[in-house]
């Protein structure tokens, strides 16, 4: 939280391009949202209280389908057995459901057979019964995977199913992306893919893409904060800092160890499994390393002084 | 720094001043007129009102449901002009902005009214980064498994007090909030209509039951602000009848009715609806412990942004863009419709002449608040407008004569003749408020008050008037001159401390592991995660 906050300070005082370092996912899941909406529950929500879960592709396989899967659900319907599916995959205690034709057009087909339409394959009526009979069903999925078609599909089949009884969805996404999404979007009104070159915030998801900007040639200067994650190959065209809790050293032109949140000190990081902010303190508490906002705001001053713009 | 403020007409209602005169402010407090002291800095207020800091008892400013509303319609934040110098003060939509433009009005604190205990660090640190103004959020109960389980299991009151103790603890609120009792919990069972009556299936409880036990729970705790109710069927013709019947569920004890104007609907013979406002005034006459805020429309774009899942989801219909969101959240959840209210749709006129029929029918301008709901019924920047509205008939006149006839005919509007006085304008935006919400030190200009205050040049043009304060002070620091910034304040955080109990914290800690994998550590909201001194504990009443 302190890290992506400084971060935004940076942005603004220099006038930089804003871009979530794991976006692709939340992107596939946003643009759809901004498009059409959106039902979604929390994995936690889902844990306690789905009778039926879908898993799709890669969700098949997830350490937040793990816990969702986990125990026996406190607020399920009464009289009600769970049930899971994976749907283009295999998992242990699961049901497979082949999806030999993709997982898009699968859902496609299944929505099809949800609607008794011509399309309709024989081998869905299961699993479309199942679906309709759910008390409480969710569809868990990993938007990157799927992408934005993908998606909406599944927002599609949300929308289908809640015409009788409920379910909703839970988009895998990676928890740094949820973090960067929510602070952005109260700092900027806007997602990141932010310009604030003009002075004011401009949200524009292509032109403000940061791999397309380096490579591009459009950007000139890359400041990489994520502590577990080293920049990609792509950012090393242009000068770079990299601020990482585990360096080696050369991932970037100038690379500084700071503190992993959470691990070397306390600090506020997303619940993927309760799908909020929760505080960590410190696991292995060590001083020696500064938080990556101390590095950050000390450029912004000096870029500020440097500019001659008020803070 | 002692600064003295003369000249201004000095509007104070909660201790019936309104004349010309003096406010002495020391430090971040209001003071009474030293016997021989030189001030070091006078400001003159001739041809001014003086009024203390404006406050706003219900405004969504902040919390998952809003970072969703904002990511629903970017569309609506798209920025054109701002200032280069504040990029994010100038960005649309943004918690600075909000901050900004709040201050901007001469308001000085503005309390969130739905702070889910599960994502309460969420809410708050976003909270925090709204500049200028104090903040406050209402904890949300009433739909939380923890909850109905254990009215279902016909547990003491105790029980029920010290989980309401807990929560508010935990989840740093101001106050305690319930909406639709029952309503997203029974959602989430497929129940599609929730009355007051109605069950929640699994737990066989009705929404008047759970409404009952909060209403005790908040007496027992001791919570200064009344319990803060969005009633059951929000929106429904015939709603004005459930509220009435809240109203005497509460059985005298205080009670606040969030967003009154949603609830003042009257099936109306030929379809549709009429306005209820005067019935429900008449209720309002007959409740002496009922207050409400009134949840104006305003006419134009918006996004509602509501806990009450099951409404919500009803209203997907009438979405505007056509796109909206529900989610299941751990307790509530949340629901985003986006709306855009009409000119020329009689029902939206409905909405926004029944809205100033509640205000201008008000038994007393005490019990009556004024808010949009915002973002629901509108944007709180309308503010200015609504004021001007019921301070001037000829205003109101002129408005109405744009709306369609047929709407006007279904309601009282035109015919009233009441204008609001600047003191009756002060008792409804600062005195009452500050009353309700329990906060002593804010909302009049005693000595020992915060110096909240907000000067505004007297003008006919009233939206004008309160659009732009001449000047604000926030304890006691010179924030805005002439509607611009002149300092970044940073406000404060006001919550209550409730004790809780030792064993009802044991409980918890084992039903947060059962049911979320995580025990209380995980839902704290501790200082240590706030860049500053953030949080101003109030008292809970003995
Ligand atoms: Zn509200």
């Amino acid at each position: 939280m302190e890290a992506l906050r400084a971060a935004f300070r940076l942005a603004q005082a220099s006038g930089a391009a804003l871009d979530g370092s794991d976006l692709d996912g939340a992107y596939s899941e946003l643009s759809v949202l901004a498009a059409s909406g959106a039902m979604a529950t929390t994995p936690a929500e889902a844990r306690a209280r789905a009778d039926l879960l879908l898993l799709v592709g890669r969700a098949t396989d997830h350490a937040v389908t793990d816990f969702t899967c986990a125990g026996t659900p406190p607020r399920q319907a009464a009289g009600t057995e769970r049930r899971v599916i994976a749907l283009g995959g295999i998992r242990a205690g699961a049901e497979a459901m082949p999806a030999p034709a993709g997982l898009v057009p699968t859902l496609g087909l299944l929505r099809a057979a949800l609607a008794s339409r011509p399309s309709a394959r024989p081998e869905h009526a299961d699993v479309a019964r199942a679906l309709k009979g759910a008390r409480f069903g969710v569809v868990l999925y990993d938007p990157a995977e799927l992408g934005e078609m993908g998606v909406d599909m599944v927002l599609g089949l949300m929308r289908d199913l809640n015409a009788t009884t409920r379910f909703s969805s839970c988009a895998l996404v990676e928890p740094a992306a949820r973090l960067v999404v929510a602070v952005s979007a109260w700092t900027l009104g806007q997602a990141p893919r932010s310009g604030l070159g003009r002075g004011v915030p401009e949200h524009d998801p292509w032109r403000f893409n940061a791999e397309r900007q380096v490579c591009s040639g459009e950007a000139d200067t890359l400041v990489w904060v994520h502590p577990s994650v080293p920049p990609p190959a792509w950012t090393r065209s242009l000068p770079a800092l990299a601020l990482l809790a585990d360096p080696r050293g050369d991932e970037a032109d100038i690379v500084v160890a700071v503190a992993a949140p959470g691990r070397d000190s306390a600090g506020t990081l997303w619940d993927a499994e309760r799908a909020t902010m929760t505080f960590r303190p410190a696991t292995a508490p060590r001083t020696d390393r500064p938080a990556a906002a101390v590095i950050l705001d000390a450029l912004t001053e000096r870029v500020t002084m440097e500019r001659g713009h008020p803070c | 720094m002692l600064t003295l403020i003369r000249g201004g007409r000095v509007i104070d209602p909660a201790h019936g001043r309104d004349g010309i005169g003096e406010v002495w402010v020391e430090g971040d407090r209001i003071i009474a007129a030293p016997e021989s002291r030189t001030p070091d800095h006078v400001i003159d207020a001739t041809g001014m009102v003086v009024m203390a800091g404006a406050i706003d008892v219900h405004s969504h400013i902040a919390g998952g449901n809003v970072i969703l509303s904002r990511l629903l319609l970017p569309e609506l934040h798209v920025n054109e002009l701002g200032d280069p110098n504040r990029p994010f003060g100038s960005a649309c939509g943004s918690a600075a902005q909000t901050g900004r433009l709040y201050a901007r009005m001469g308001y000085t604190t503005v309390i969130e009214p739905a702070l889910p205990p599960s994502a309460a660090l969420a809410t708050h640190l976003e909270l925090e980064d709204v500049p200028f103004i104090d903040r406050g959020a209402l904890t949300v109960m009433g739909n939380d498994d923890q909850l109905l389980a254990l009215l279902r299991a016909g547990e003491s009151r105790t029980a029920v007090r010290d989980l309401t103790a807990q929560t508010l603890a935990l989840s740093r609120g101001l106050g305690l909030k319930v909406i639709n009792a029952g309503g997203a919990a029974a959602f989430k069972e497929n129940v599609r209509t929730f009355d007051l009556d109605d069950e929640v299936p699994s737990y066989g409880l009705t929404s008047r039951r759970i409404l009952t036990a909060l209403l005790d729970a908040h007496e027992a705790v001791g919570v200064p602000h009344p319990l803060h109710v969005h009633c059951n069927n929000l929106g429904a013709p015939g709603a004005f009848e459930t509220m009435i019947e809240t109203m005497r569920t509460a059985e005298g004890r205080p009670i606040h009715f969030a967003h009154a104007q949603f609830y003042a609907y009257a099936a109306h013979t030929a379809g549709g609806i009429s306005s209820a406002a005067e019935t429900l005034c008449a209720a309002l006459a007959a409740h002496p412990n009922v207050t409400l805020d009134v949840g104006q429309v305003v006419f134009g774009q918006t996004c509602t942004i509501s806990l009450d899942i099951l409404r919500q989801f009803s209203a997907r219909g009438a979405a505007d863009p056509k796109k909206w969101i529900i989610v299941d959240g751990d307790a509530e959840g949340g629901g985003l419709v986006p709306f855009n209210y009409k000119r020329g749709s009689v029902f939206n006129a409905l909405q926004f002449m029944i809205g100033l029929e509640l205000f201008l029918l008000s038994p007393d301008p005490w019990r009556v608040l004024l808010t949009t709901d915002h973002p629901n019924g509108g944007p709180f920047t309308a503010y200015p407008r609504l004021i001007h509205l019921l301070m001037d008939k000829e205003e109101r006149t002129r408005e109405l004569a744009n709306l369609p006839s047929k709407a006007v005919a279904r309601c009282g509007l035109s015919a009233i003749a009441r204008e609001f006085t600047l003191a009756e304008v002060a008792i409804m935006t600062r005195a009452a408020p500050a009353r309700l919400l329990g906060l002593a030190d804010r909302g009049h200009l005693a000595p020992g008050a915060k110096a909240d205050i907000a000067i505004y040049r007297d003008q006919a043009d009233r939206t004008a008037m309160f659009s732009i304060a001449a000047l604000v002070l926030k304890d006691g620091e010179t924030i805005v001159r002439e509607g611009a910034v002149a300092a970044v304040h940073r406000g404060r955080t006001l919550t209550l401390a409730p004790q809780a109990d030792a064993a009802m914290t044991r409980r918890t800690e084992t039903y947060l592991q059962d049911r979320f994998g995580r025990g209380l550590d995980s839902f704290r909201v501790p200082e240590a995660a706030f860049a500053r001194d953030v949080f101003a504990p109030q008292p809970c009443r003995v």
